[in-house]
C-alpha cells in the first residue's frame, strides 16, 4: 500500500486478524533492538493522527448516526454494529479541528478501553504502520494545550506530522466525565 | 397488548428521531396557538385548553436543547403523566408500531449518564432504522413536575 493511499476498509474480522497476525509476527521475530509499535494512521480533514492498533477493535464505514437529546456535541449519537449499541464520538468535534463539508466518507474506528467501547468518527483511514518508540515525540509546544494534552507524542511519516492519541487521556478526559454527567 | 411486545408512537422532534409508549397517549392534534401559562418551567411555552381544563404544553425541542423556531414544532401529544395532562409539541408524528423485546437496546455505558439519559431508557432497532426510546415520565424533572402538579391544583378551571 502506498503511504498516502486510502486503507480499504475491511471488515472487522479482517482489520482485527491483520493486527493480531502482524502482532504475533512481530513477537516471534528474532529479538530486535529497539521496541516499535504499531499505528493505525488516519485522517481529520488535513491533519493526520494515528492510535496505538491494540485498542483498535475494527474499522466500519459509518451507518446512520442515531442522535441523542442533551449530549456534548462531540457525543454525535449511536450506531448498531453487530447489534451492539456503540457511542460516536465525533474527533474533530472532540480536539476543536474544523469540520469538513465532506463527509460522504466518514469511518468509524471503534476501540476499546476498560469497560467502554466507543467509536471515533475520523474522514479516512490511511495505515497500520510500525515505528520505533524512539521515533516518537512529544507533542511540540506550539500545538494548543487543548490539543496536545491528548497527545501521548508526535511522529513524522512520509513528511507527515503525525499526533498519536492517547486513548486512556481521551476516555478519562473531563470532556468524557461531563458528558457522562459525573 | 403482547407482554413480550411494546407499543409506541413514532414522531420526531427535529432531528431526533423518537419511540414513547403509546398508552399513556391521550391524543396527537395538529399544534394550535397556545395562551401564556404561569407555569415556571424552562421548558413549557404555554398552555392550551382540553376537556374544560388548561394542560401546560413542554416544546420537547426546548427541553433538549435544540434552537430552532417554536414554529418548526406542527404536532402535539397530548399525555397523562403521573395523573396530570401536559402537551408534548414535536415536529412530526408518523405512526404507531408494535416493538418486540429483541428490538430494543441499552444505551452504551458511556452515555449512561448523560443530562437526558433519564428519558432516554433504551436504542430500538426498526428494519434498518433505529431510534430512541422515551419515557414520558422522565421528560420533566421531579422538582418541575411537583410544580406542574401545585399548578394544577391552583390553576382555575378552564372556561375557553
Amino acid at each position: 500500500m502506498h503511504d498516502d493511499e486510502p486503507m480499504q476498509t475491511t471488515n472487522t474480522t479482517q482489520l482485527g486478524d491483520k493486527i493480531r497476525r502482524a502482532e504475533e509476527q512481530r513477537r516471534s521475530t528474532v529479538k530486535r533492538e529497539e521496541t516499535t509499535v504499531l499505528l493505525l494512521r488516519f485522517a481529520l480533514g488535513d491533519e493526520q493522527y494515528a492510535l496505538r492498533a491494540h485498542a483498535v477493535g475494527s474499522v466500519e464505514v459509518a451507518p446512520r448516526i442515531v442522535q441523542l437529546p442533551g449530549t456534548s456535541p462531540f457525543l454525535l449519537g449511536v450506531v448498531n454494529l453487530q447489534s451492539e449499541i456503540v457511542a460516536v464520538v465525533g474527533l474533530k468535534e472532540f480536539l476543536g479541528l474544523p469540520s469538513t463539508a465532506d463527509s460522504s466518507k466518514r469511518l468509524l474506528i471503534v476501540v476499546s478501553h476498560q469497560d467502554d467501547k466507543v467509536a471515533f468518527l475520523v474522514d479516512e483511514v490511511l495505515d497500520a504502520v510500525e515505528v520505533a518508540e524512539s521515533a516518537m515525540e512529544e507533542p511540540i509546544s506550539t500545538l494548543d494545550q487543548s490539543q496536545s494534552r491528548f497527545l501521548e507524542g508526535e511522529t513524522r511519516l512520509n513528511g507527515h506530522l503525525v499526533g498519536v492519541l492517547d486513548i486512556g487521556v481521551i476516555m478519562g478526559s473531563q470532556e468524557m466525565q461531563n458528558s457522562r454527567g459525573l | 397488548m403482547d407482554s413480550e411486545s411494546l407499543s409506541v408512537l413514532l414522531f420526531n422532534s427535529q432531528e431526533i428521531r423518537c419511540a414513547a409508549e403509546v398508552e399513556p397517549v391521550v391524543s396527537v392534534t395538529e399544534a394550535r396557538e397556545l395562551r401564556p401559562c404561569s407555569l415556571e418551567v424552562s421548558c413549557v411555552v404555554g398552555m392550551m385548553p382540553h376537556d374544560q381544563e388548561w394542560v401546560p404544553v413542554v416544546d420537547l425541542g426546548a427541553r433538549w436543547g435544540s434552537g430552532s423556531p417554536q414554529s418548526s414544532r406542527s404536532f402535539m401529544i397530548l399525555v397523562r403523566v403521573r395523573d396530570q395532562l401536559v402537551g408534548f409539541l414535536v415536529s412530526e408524528c408518523t405512526g404507531v408500531v408494535s416493538l418486540a423485546l429483541d428490538q430494543l437496546f441499552s444505551l452504551p455505558r458511556v452515555l449512561a449518564h448523560s443530562r437526558h439519559e433519564r428519558c432516554v431508557c433504551a436504542v430500538a432497532q426498526i428494519d434498518d432504522d433505529m431510534l430512541i426510546v422515551i419515557e414520558w415520565d422522565s421528560i420533566l424533572t421531579p422538582d418541575e413536575q411537583e410544580r406542574l402538579a401545585k399548578w394544577h391544583r391552583t390553576e382555575t378551571a378552564c372556561t375557553a
